[in-house]
């Protein structure tokens, strides 16, 4: 306890010693030009992000409605239907119902329709996960 | 990280790589296997199709339909009824030929049905094989009852919708 007493009292006399120094003409500046920089460049990625995702709606209606369309022109529904209405018989050629399902699938239109999806959730968690967005809205729920 | 621990990562690593390969093989062979299906069907279809419908040569190739279309199943309405076969036109608006033979099974709503239950411009669904010549041999037909099913819409490639009568 004494040695660590010592040390203290030590340590004031050196702190005691020192000059006491201003920080370097300019620092402040400098300091908050870096924090505006920061932030401008978190506004512009937010934006761009917000943009992305307004572009996103139209292109996502679009395979969406493409999709709907591309369905209802092919026999998919029907022989979706015929399993739920004739499982015994569709039973008995089960290779072919399967076949004939898969081929009435419209993969173009799907595909399209998925990825649509899968960017606008990607642009959505990466929008949720900015630290920009994230200081605002802690900032306004305090 | 001992060395042991940097095998078991490498060897979790290289199995989960390693099915990830096998899954895209196997789903992007299924494509394949799909994707030569339909378009042997749909060469069959263009080469016996002025046998069955008439029209130009199958080496011209105007008002084809576009894209390749699957001979396993089939939907639309019957425009033709003959002893033996049926010719329908589905949806996407291609000519399909279904033949009848007496293994085909028929129904209608809840009953079993027969091939006189099928009159012209009435919907059908079939499932079946196709042959060689881009017909269909039909497995199962259900009918339906006139006006139960009919096309919603019409392919966006079709400038001239078919006559009014056939709806």
């Amino acid at each position: 306890m004494l040695f660590i007493k010592a040390m203290n009292n030590q340590f004031d006399e050196m702190l005691r010693q020192l000059k006491n120094v201003s920080p370097p003409e300019g620092l402040n500046d400098r300091v908050i030009g870096a924090v505006r920089r920061v932030r401008r460049r978190r506004t512009i990625f937010t934006g761009t992000l917000y943009m992305a995702l307004a572009l996103m709606a139209p292109a996502l209606m679009a395979s969406l409605r493409l999709l709907i369309t591309d369905v209802s022109t092919s026999s998919l529904a029907p022989l979706l239907d015929l399993a739920l209405t004739d499982w015994r018989q569709v039973q008995s050629s089960l290779g072919a119902w399967l076949l004939a399902v898969f081929e009435a699938v419209p993969v173009g239109s799907l595909a399209l329709t998925l990825g649509a999806f899968f960017l606008a959730l990607v642009l959505i968690d990466r929008i949720s996960s900015n630290g920009f967005v994230k200081n605002r809205n802690m900032k306004e729920a305090s | 990280m001992s060395e042991q621990q940097t095998r078991n990562t490498l060897l979790k690593g290289l199995v989960i790589g390693f099915g990830i390969a096998f899954g895209v093989v196997v789903i992007f062979s299924f494509g394949m296997f799909i994707g030569e299906q339909k378009a042997r069907f749909s060469s069959h279809w263009g080469e016996n199709y002025p046998r069955e419908f008439g029209g130009p040569p199958s080496a011209m190739q105007f008002g084809r339909p576009r894209g390749v279309f699957g001979g396993h199943g089939a939907a639309g309405i019957v425009i033709k009824k003959e002893p033996t076969q049926l010719l329908l036109r589905s949806p996407d608006n291609v000519e399909k030929v279904i033949l009848i033979d007496k293994t085909t099974y028929f129904v209608k709503g809840r009953d079993k049905a027969a091939f006189k239950d099928i009159k012209e411009k009435v919907g059908i669904v079939v499932i079946g094989s196709p042959d060689n010549k881009g017909r269909i041999r039909a497995h199962l037909i259900r009918i339906f009852a006139p006006g139960d099913w009919k096309e919603t819409n019409w392919r966006r490639d079709n400038l001239k919708p078919p006559a009014p009568s056939f709806l």
